[in-house]
């Protein structure tokens, strides 16, 4: 406690006030730079540009537009998407009540399928315009609950310009462990997780259940059959 | 001299304990988030966060069974018809249409016709008290008319950052609170409800095309569908591909689209 009783016995000289300072500065900046990395975490609307911008450099990328990159050329795509979608999150709310019924096993599964599903729409969306024409326009931060149950969201609009024809899309997005991640996509007021809420919720038992895995199935093959029938691969 | 030689070292100290309570108050901090061992309290309040988390996040996607649709059998049974007539006549009518002229004519046409709805707009937006968006349409279409030669090109947007207000009067029937009524699938003209549908009777006085010569008016008409639909060739077909059950993706996506517009 000498410290204390330092600063507490009245003036000391800027010589070792200074070093006192530079202590605690030193201190500070270990704290944060160790423990805190929330401190320097990347604004919504730079994890979505990031990603965006990242999924774009691979779709242009040449060597990988070789047919024979083109599975490598998905699976990176998907990497980039996983690092700013919360596909975890973006599940339980399409599934909504029966999520809560479904094994570890088969969430997995889930998971894994849309995940796949989502992204093979995502570079159909991505395709359809190009980097220039798209403009980040707002994003705007908001805390929902109170106490220990509260979640920071935030919204990131954008503007994707295609035939003089402007669409707003609209990134949804939540903190976790001090990461932003999006959990919706909303496209000229369409939530897409709204969108397949409302598809999938006729889901109420196992043999529907089922049936929706057959079809992510089949979305998903026939994505890939189509690579490979245009890339004779 | 004493206090003088033993002050550096009570600063070097000072730097060690600083450093080392922040070590220990940020290890304590970190460890409930990092948690040691899963144990089964750890699983429960994962799951308890899903579920409070999920309220949260997802309380607005709750708009599924706002949806009503008493007409479902005869709906589903019109959207099978437009399926058929979007792949059986009018995409190839669109394809074949879009061999002959190149985009930026297709696009200067579809300028054309939506500058010419203007009167729609106009009154739309003033029936909603939407002051600021009348005067928008009015110089939009001055400046489009002029400038843009009769409204092929829109250097209202280009070049004086003036956007269109898409405003018709199903949606001013709903900003004054009108519901959808019921969800309607309408043979060729695709996804409304009951509102849009007393909306496009509202409409129809204001449409110039209105009162051109019957013969005239079709011609257009029909031109305007096949010029607009060859710039979305593809846009369905991605839509059906992005869905499980495109009728019900559909119904979804007409109503919050319009839910959308009207809270604009």
């Amino acid at each position: 406690m000498r410290w204390e009783v330092r600063i507490m016995n009245g003036p000391a000289g800027p010589r070792k006030k200074m070093k006192a300072l530079a202590a605690m500065l030193l201190a500070g900046v270990f704290w944060l730079a160790t423990f805190a990395p929330g401190y320097a975490e990347e604004s919504p609307t730079t994890t979505v540009q990031k990603s965006v911008r990242e999924i774009y450099r691979l779709l242009a990328d040449e060597n990988l537009a070789q047919p024979e990159n083109w599975p490598q050329r998905e699976q990176l795509v998907l990497d980039v998407v996983r690092q700013g979608f919360d596909f975890h999150k973006m599940s339980r709310g399409v599934l909504a009540r029966y999520w809560r019924n479904m094994s570890a096993a088969e969430r997995d599964e889930f998971v894994a399928l849309f995940s796949e599903f989502l992204k093979n729409i995502y570079i159909r969306v991505v395709e359809a315009y190009s980097y220039d024409n798209l403009t980040f326009v707002n994003e705007s931060l908001d805390v929902r609950g109170k106490g220990d149950k509260m979640v920071e969201v935030a919204e990131v609009t954008s503007l994707a310009e295609q035939r003089n024809v402007t669409a707003t899309v609209v990134y949804k997005m939540a903190k976790d462990s001090g990461k932003w991640m999006v959990y919706d996509v909303v496209i000229e007021n369409i939530s897409q997780i709204a969108k397949f809420r409302a598809e999938f919720a006729d889901i109420t038992n196992r043999k529907k259940y089922d049936k929706l895995v057959a079809d992510l199935h089949d979305k998903i093959n026939q994505r890939k059959s189509e690579l490979k029938n245009n890339g004779n691969i | 001299m004493k206090g003088k030689s033993l002050r550096p070292v009570i600063d070097f100290r000072c730097g060690i304990r600083l450093l080392w309570l922040a070590f220990t108050v940020s290890v304590v901090l970190c460890l409930p988030q990092t948690g040691g061992a899963v144990d089964a309290g750890t699983v429960s309040d994962a799951v308890s966060r899903e579920a409070w988390e999920d309220d949260l996040l997802f309380d607005e996607v709750g708009v599924v069974d706002e949806v009503a649709d008493p007409l479902e059998s005869m709906n589903r049974m019109f959207f099978i018809f437009n399926d058929k007539v979007y792949f059986w006549v009018a995409k190839p009518l669109a394809t074949g249409y879009s061999w002959f002229l190149p985009e930026e004519f297709r696009v200067c046409l579809r300028n054309g016709f939506t500058n010419l709805k203007m009167p729609v707009r106009v009154v739309n937006t003033l029936l909603q008290g939407k002051f600021r968006a009348t005067g928008t349409e009015l110089a939009r279409f001055f400046i489009n008319t002029t400038m843009g030669i009769f409204g092929l090109g829109d250097p209202a947007k280009e070049e004086f950052d003036l956007p269109p207000y898409e405003e018709d009067f199903g949606q001013t029937m709903g900003v004054y609170g009108a519901g959808e009524g019921m969800y309607l699938c309408l043979p060729f003209l695709g996804p409304s409800n009951l509102r849009d549908v007393v909306g496009l009777v509202g409409d129809y006085p204001l449409d110039p095309l209105r009162y051109a010569d019957v013969e005239y008016s079709a011609k257009i008409s029909a031109t305007q569908f096949v010029n607009n639909m060859s710039l979305k060739i593809g846009d369905y077909e991605k839509f059906k591909e992005a869905a499980f059950d495109p009728y019900v993706a559909m119904r979804d996506s007409y109503h919050q689209y319009r839910q959308g517009k009207i809270a604009e």
